[in-house]
């Protein structure tokens, strides 16, 4: 059970990240490494898909980046969460409450 | 505005590659403090990673592609409805195509006839001047060409030209060809230089030389198979031998489509003589100042036509009484002004045509949007954003005009082998009607304003976000008094616009058939008509005419199948006439009387009978009439 690494479904890791970013700006490994140990190694974030990721949620406005130091002092690429991506946030979790619920349910009742 | 993109998207590639190090460098760390070799550390970084190529392969992708590849799913979207609905499909498109190719294969005749400039330099400045007698255009005497010349002001320059045909003798099978006389001005009053070799010089436009030639470009194809070497060629024309100094570009044959040479008006000296005035068979083209206004050329036009009156006492009389005086129309007016009429209808109508099949398209699709209203429902329930369901509709509806416009191409493309029927009138400007680029834009725009009338009511009634009473079964009656509505108003307008379709085509109809019932006092059927003309160097005086004119005539009738040949100077209704003053013995002229002035044309004896035309009353002429002292007349 531990080697069952879930495939991330689709559209979920913009949720993710959109969540990480919640709690402070953040370079793209960083994302890469907080997903990683809050999800506990459930889902395998396949690192070749953050990166377009970012950048499309930057193009559509929810995350905003600027050039920051790291903590060993090296430019790194810190993004943030920009207003619209907030309420973006917060209307997926809602959806994805009702989703799983309804889900839940389904699986209960079945 | 590109190259700040190109240098944006470089930028954003550089910072991309910096991003990418920043996370292997940092990966590698890690890895390294969990005991493996730097080596090792850093290969597993980039294989976890993935390849950086194609992450920014894909990045840039996004960043450009992602707005395209959702159009592209709509699209196949909509490809995947509308082949789940061939009937409504088939019936839709073949509407469209239908208002789509009428619209635009008369917009390219509107195109050809009354928007495209003419293909001379400047075209603008150029203008037709004609004398004018009670209101009506008349050619000019070349006294008169030489006045405006000599006096006018506001004309950079003018240019007398007549037609005239040649034959043409030496090597090769003999031939007739249609060519025009020019004064040496012509071609630079056009302002179009020659293709090849050069135009005519002032000193080959005098009677003792005029044996330069100018080609159309269809002649020196045809007859010279496109070599440079035609030029400083000898040719025999009515028994006289030019040069071929140039020849005109292809473009330069619009206007003047029978053309095959040019050749120097060489006026003689008694061309500038007041003998001369009344004499009327030249046309002339000016080109206008810059700044001048058509109207103050025509306003000094008249100014000098107003003069000849006082200097020439022998046609005062006449001229006032004739109201003479000149007219200016633009070249282009010149060419297009008859046939303008006819193409606007047409062309308003066949929009209508198009309005009609958009509204009928229309109402198709509303009946269609009822039973579509739960999959849009649940489009929406899953998540579907309003506006993305109104792009989704519209792509359809969009595919279904690209649909039809494809077909409505084909359709026009045939239509336009229709139009040279259509041309009662025959301009030449209908010649260069073709479906190029700018008509091929026009049909693209069509698309696209017919594919959003047609769909965007239909769009936004069942777009309406009403998500949670369509999906519940039977609710179907909330939006149905709208469209209700909306649909009878649709069949009003429609019923309305093909209503003024059948009017306007039962008015087109009834003229066309009018002209058809014009009993022209001749028969056409079963007559074949050619022309001839003889030059002069070897036909001199009556004698050899009347011989060669009688000879023809026996050996042509002599022909198996041949009834009856005769000889006309000039074909009825064919455009080219010659005007007499009448004065009847015994009958002076009162003061106020018009002058009695008519067509005349010089027949051989067996006209009358080859023509089918019936006399009224007396007889025809016979051969004695040619030669016997009273000269008769019909």
């Amino acid at each position: 059970m531990t080697d069952y690494k879930a495939e991330l479904l689709q559209g979920t890791l913009d949720m993710l990240i959109l969540k990480t970013l919640a709690l402070e700006p953040m370079h793209g490994y960083g994302i890469s490494q907080r997903i990683q140990q809050i999800s506990r190694e459930v889902f395998r974030v396949n690192q070749g898909s953050l990166y377009p990721a970012l950048h499309r949620l930057e193009k559509e406005g929810l995350i905003e980046a600027e050039w920051g130091a790291s903590e060993n002092n090296r430019r790194a690429r810190y993004y943030r969460l920009t207003k619209a991506g907030r309420k973006r946030l917060s209307a997926e979790t809602q959806n994805w409450e009702r989703l799983a619920a309804a889900i839940t349910r389904i699986l209960q009742t079945a | 505005m590109k190259f700040a993109g190109w240098i944006r998207r470089k930028q954003a590639g550089r910072e991309l590659d910096a991003e990418l190090r920043f996370h292997i460098e940092r990966r590698t760390q890690e890895l390294q403090r969990e005991g493996l070799s730097a080596e090792e550390a850093r290969r597993r970084a980039l294989v976890e990673l993935g390849g950086t190529q194609q992450i920014k392969e894909e990045v840039r992708a996004m960043r450009t592609g992602i707005w395209l590849e959702t159009v592209w799913q709509d699209v196949r979207y909509a490809a995947r409805q509308l082949r789940k609905n061939p009937g409504f499909a088939t019936v839709a498109i073949l509407t469209l195509s239908l208002g789509i190719g009428a619209t635009t294969s008369i917009f390219s005749v509107v195109r050809s006839v009354l928007l495209a400039p003419l293909p001379y330099s400047d075209p603008d400045r150029l203008v037709m001047i004609w004398n004018q007698y009670q209101g009506k255009p008349s050619h000019n005497a070349s006294p008169d060409y030489f006045d405006r010349v000599e006096q006018s002001r506001t004309l950079e320059n003018l240019a007398a030209f007549r037609s005239a045909s040649f034959n043409l003798t030496g090597e090769g099978e003999p031939e007739r060809l249609e060519g025009t006389l020019v004064t040496a001005s012509f071609f630079r009053t056009l302002g179009t230089p020659p293709l090849i070799g050069r135009a005519f010089l002032e000193e080959e436009d005098r009677p003792e030389r005029g044996d330069a030639v100018v080609l159309s470009h269809g002649a020196w194809q045809r007859r010279f198979g496109g070599k440079r070497s035609a030029l400083g060629r000898s040719v025999r024309l009515n028994d006289r031998p030019f040069t071929v100094v140039g020849v005109m570009p292809e473009s330069f044959s619009l206007l003047f489509p029978q053309v095959e040479l040019w050749a120097p008006m060489a006026f003689p000296q008694e061309a500038r003589s007041d003998k001369e005035r009344g004499n009327e068979s030249l046309l002339v083209v000016g080109r206008m100042k810059r700044g001048v206004s058509l109207r103050q050329t025509e306003e000094e036009m008249k100014a000098i036509a107003a003069r000849v009156p006082e200097t020439v006492p022998s046609r005062r009389e006449f001229l006032t009484r004739a109201n003479w005086s000149a007219e200016v129309v633009s070249l282009h007016e010149q060419h297009a002004g008859d046939l303008r009429p006819l193409v606007l209808m047409l062309f308003g109508s066949v929009v209508l045509v198009l309005l009609v099949a958009s509204v009928n398209v229309a109402n198709l699709q509303l009946v269609r949007g009822a039973g579509r209203k739960r999959e849009l429902a649940v489009r929406a329930a899953l998540g579907a954003g309003r506006g993305r369901i109104l792009r989704q509709l519209c792509v359809e509806n969009l595919c279904l005009a690209a649909m039809g416009a494809a077909l409505g191409i084909l359709l026009a493309w045939w239509g336009l082998q229709a139009v040279p029927l259509l041309a009662l009138q025959e301009s030449p400007l209908l010649g260069r009607t073709t479906m190029d680029a700018p008509v091929l834009l026009f049909a693209l725009a069509l698309t696209v304003v017919t594919g959003l009338l047609f769909g965007l009511a239909p769009a936004l009634q069942s777009g309406r976000p009403e998500a949670h009473h369509a999906l519940r079964e039977g609710a179907r009656g909330s939006a149905g008094a709208m469209r209700f509505l909306s649909r009878r108003a649709l069949v009003v307008a429609e019923v309305a616009m093909a209503l003024l379709l059948v009017v306007v085509a039962g008015l087109i109809l009834q003229s066309f058939q009018r002209l058809l019932r014009v009993d022209p006092g001749f028969e056409s059927s079963d007559r074949l008509t050619f022309r001839v003309s003889l030059p002069r160097s070897r036909y001199v005086g009556r004698e050899q005419l009347q011989q060669f004119h009688k000879e023809a005539a026996a050996r042509l009738a002599a022909l198996p199948g041949v009834r009856a040949a005769g000889a006309v100077q000039s074909l009825p209704i064919s455009g080219t006439r010659d005007t007499a003053t009448i004065h009847v013995e015994g009958r002076p002229i009162q003061p106020g009387d018009k002058p009695f002035s008519c067509e005349y044309r010089m027949i051989s004896p067996n006209y009358l009978r080859a023509m089918g035309i019936r006399l009224l009353r007396g007889r025809g002429f016979e051969e004695s009439d040619a030669e016997g002292k009273p000269r008769v007349v019909l």
